[in-house]
């Protein structure tokens, strides 16, 4: 029962943690882009078919 | 209680928050989700690391006695099995050349995050529940 206790709060710990992760991350990495690449724009690399 | 909450809660988002600004600052053409894929390797990376330094503390070493070495062996191959998990999806999204989707990249990261509390938690149930 113990263990059951156990496993079941670090399952529950670690769900928190990745949608704290997934939060923080939305906009940090934006900014930290911004930061870095400045006269960047934000794009994503999905390549665009070469069809005419 | 406050232990079990900077182990499981403290410890991954810090660590996070250092990987996912490493990893923004050098991979300029990958999203958020690639970013929490990739943090969520170096979250394994560094739980894989930190499991050695954990079985040295003479606590854990108390609190599993003569089964201490199956106990870290255990916990080694927990950690690579969710480790192979995250190579793994990675490897579908690079061969398909995409980027990660958003929900993909959650789950990526919960095993990641995972491996980082099989670790941690270890350390807390030795000194939690451990021979005095």
């Amino acid at each position: 029962m113990e263990v059951i206790k156990f496993v079941a709060l670090s399952l529950s710990g670690a769900l928190i943690s990745t949608v704290a992760l997934a939060l923080v991350a939305r906009p940090l990495v934006p900014a930290i882009r911004h930061l870095i690449y400045p006269h960047q724009e934000a794009t994503r690399s999905y390549s665009v078919p070469a069809t005419r | 209680m406050w232990w079990f909450i900077l182990a499981h809660i403290g410890l991954p988002v810090g660590f996070g928050i250092v990987f996912i600004i490493i990893s923004a600052a050098t991979g300029p053409r990958s999203d958020e989700s690639d970013v929490l894929a990739e943090t969520a390797l170096d979250l394994t990376i560094l739980s894989l690391g930190a499991t050695g330094a954990v079985f040295e503390n003479p606590q854990v070493a108390r609190a599993f006695g003569a089964e201490s070495a199956i106990v870290a062996a255990t916990v080694i191959v927990v950690n690579l099995i969710l480790f192979s998990l995250i190579v793994l999806a990675r490897a579908i999204v690079v061969r398909r050349n995409e980027h990660f989707k958003f929900w993909p990249g959650i789950m990526v990261m919960f095993l990641g995050v995972l491996t980082l509390s099989v670790t941690a938690g270890t350390l807390i149930w030795a000194y939690i529940h451990g021979r005095p």
